[in-house]
């Protein structure tokens, strides 16, 4: 019989930790179609993903949770949709270094909008250490103006145990009462 | 040796850098090497020489007859240690090459036997003083955060209180402690004088004297975990002293905090401090003004990876933030001891991010039961994947001892 098969969605701009944080949470090597950047997306990074990426976790008894990474790049967001089918939310990552990060953060919850109404979103901050404002009561302050709720968390995308917030934070957004298996 | 890691300590290493290392490591150098805490358990050493204070810590370091291979990274690419050089920026194809020429020494005299893990301490009480402080130098400024919490420091942050019935008046009293007459209420005032005043404040209650810059976020202290945690617990009987710092001052005032020569200042985010230092006063216990009766809010979520691990820190943020619930009927609901709660509202109380719903909208409708997810299973089944993948992670910060 065929296992269970759950989604999470990794979105967010180029440079901000999807591939990073699928490569983190994943359990076998992810699969990457990263590409040589050659926009302006070239001054941030050399590589940039232009379809998704895709992890795996395997949850044992045929069960996997599947871990999508939809590309930064405005021009390929007709990938979002396709990718968001059927998922158990949005982990949104957002590199604090931007010219405006929250201007960003504001974009993608819009482009995800049906999505996130459906399911739920919990948002990352990459890259603050190397930029220390905005503060995340920034993130949440800008949050609170757009009626929604959700996590927002400083995060490193190659720390597991950040990453892994993240994800448990989404899990207990769906469900609180969800505790851990001890199996 | 094959299969087997070659340990690497690290001195003036910030998180990034130690993440990258983790990283590179486990991915260039397909996990031949790998950090460790402890000096004692490594093979090498890295220090970064052009950070301020190395000079001491690898002082403190020689100071502990370590036979670790050095290797120094620096801007200029050497130094006076007399042991490898790295440039910075590290050329990777260089520094595998001086690793592998290291590991092939370190393998040919088998100096110290290879293990697969990290040797886990789990006490650390006879350490000497060299090497602690050459472990608190190791320290970034939010390593406390997030971090997962052994059974024996759970006990200092959320204490060992059985639930009280609140019908009772004598229970509830167990229930509660007063924060303004300890150094939690002196530390909470500096920084709301810190902020009306816009500059650095000192406050100086029991003992211990702690600096905090609201420009930056920061506080800076030279008392260690193991003097503040059970000072926390303390009630004064005299008033806390705040005094102004001046930004052309702040930097000899920190240094000020210095009480002898082996005194290392700390410097932590503001508000990993303060939900800390809450923790530690109330240890599973609500404000004494709180009215267990009555329901609280949650603004919004806290930064969680960032501050210290508290117990089903996740779910009762999920279920205070969705609508104001009392206390013990969260916990009611999540099947947890009160003391999580508690400890959990106490430190957002102390962050302004919780406090009693007065709003008569907050009162006009019953709590409804969180939902019930259909992939309830699974999402278990999710949950307990992450968690046991984490528990290296917790492993190696219960080695750290860090009290």
């Amino acid at each position: 019989m065929a296992g269970n098969n759950l989604k999470i969605i990794f979105g967010g701009p180029v440079g901000a930790g999807k591939t990073t944080a699928i490569h983190t949470l994943s359990d076998e090597p992810p699969i990457s179609t990263n590409e040589a950047a050659s926009d302006m997306t070239k001054k941030m990074k050399k590589e940039t993903t232009v379809a998704m990426d895709y992890g795996t976790m395997d949850l044992g008894g045929g069960d996997k949770l599947h871990l999508y990474g939809t590309p930064g790049q405005e021009r390929f967001n007709f990938m979002w949709d396709i990718l968001t089918g059927n998922g158990l939310g949005l982990i949104l990552l957002i590199d604090n270094t931007r010219k405006d990060p929250i201007k960003d953060m504001a974009f993608f919850l819009n482009s995800f909008k049906d999505y996130i109404e459906e399911t739920v979103v919990s948002i990352g901050i990459t890259r603050t250490d190397e930029k220390q404002f905005p503060r995340i009561s920034a993130y949440q302050d800008a949050l609170k103006q757009m009626a929604i709720t959700a996590p927002v968390f400083q995060v490193d995308a190659r720390e597991f145990s950040d990453v892994s917030m993240l994800v448990q934070a989404l899990l207990v957004s769906i469900d609180p009462g969800v505790d851990r298996d001890n199996g | 040796m094959k299969n087997r890691a070659i340990q690497v300590s690290t001195i003036g290493l910030n998180s990034r850098t130690l993440s990258t290392f983790e990283f590179f490591f486990k991915t260039t150098c397909k996990g031949k090497y790998k950090l460790c805490q402890e000096h004692s358990d490594a093979h090498i050493t890295f220090a970064d020489i052009d950070m301020p204070g190395t000079d001491a810590a690898i002082g403190d370091y020689r100071g502990t007859d370590s036979d670790n291979i050095l290797v120094c990274l620096s801007l200029d690419g050497e130094s006076e240690y007399g042991s490898f050089n790295i440039k910075k920026p590290i050329n990777s194809g260089e520094l595998v090459r001086l690793l592998d020429q290291i590991n092939e020494s370190i393998s040919s005299v088998d100096k110290k036997e290879i293990t697969e893990t990290p040797h886990a301490k789990e006490n650390v009480s006879d350490a000497t003083q060299a090497t602690d402080n050459v472990k608190k130098f190791n320290r970034s400024n939010t390593s406390h955060a997030g971090e997962q919490l052994n059974q024996a420091d759970e006990s200092d942050f959320v204490g060992v209180n059985k639930d009280v019935d609140i019908s009772n008046p004598r229970e509830l009293a167990y229930a509660t402690y007063d924060p303004q007459r300890m150094f939690q209420g002196a530390v909470l005032e500096g920084y709301r004088l810190a902020k009306d005043q816009r500059c650095a404040i000192q406050v100086r209650s029991l003992s211990l004297n702690v600096i905090i810059d609201p420009g930056t976020f920061t506080v800076y202290t030279a008392s260690p975990d193991s003097i503040m945690r059970p000072t926390c617990v303390l009630e004064s009987t005299s008033k806390p002293q705040f005094t102004e710092i001046q930004a052309k001052g702040l930097k000899a005032a920190v240094a000020g905090l210095k009480r002898g020569k082996n005194t290392k200042i700390d410097s932590h985010d503001v508000e990993a401090f303060l939900w800390r230092i809450a923790l530690w006063s109330s240890r599973g216990r609500v404000p004494i003004n709180t009215d267990l009766t009555k329901p609280v809010y949650l603004i919004h979520w806290p930064n969680l990876t960032r501050l210290t691990f508290v117990p089903h820190a996740a779910r009762i943020a999920s279920l205070l933030v969705s609508a104001p619930d009392t206390l013990c009927h969260i916990a009611e609901r999540l099947n947890v001891p009160q003391r999580y709660v508690f400890g959990f509202y106490s430190a957002c109380n102390a962050l302004d991010l919780s406090g009693i719903a007065k709003r008569q909208v907050d009162n006009m409708f019953e709590v409804t039961e969180a939902p019930v997810s259909h992939s309830r299973g699974m999402l278990r089944k999710i949950l307990g994947h992450i968690t046991r993948r984490s528990k290296p992670r917790e492993l190696l910060n219960q080695s750290n001892g860090e009290r």
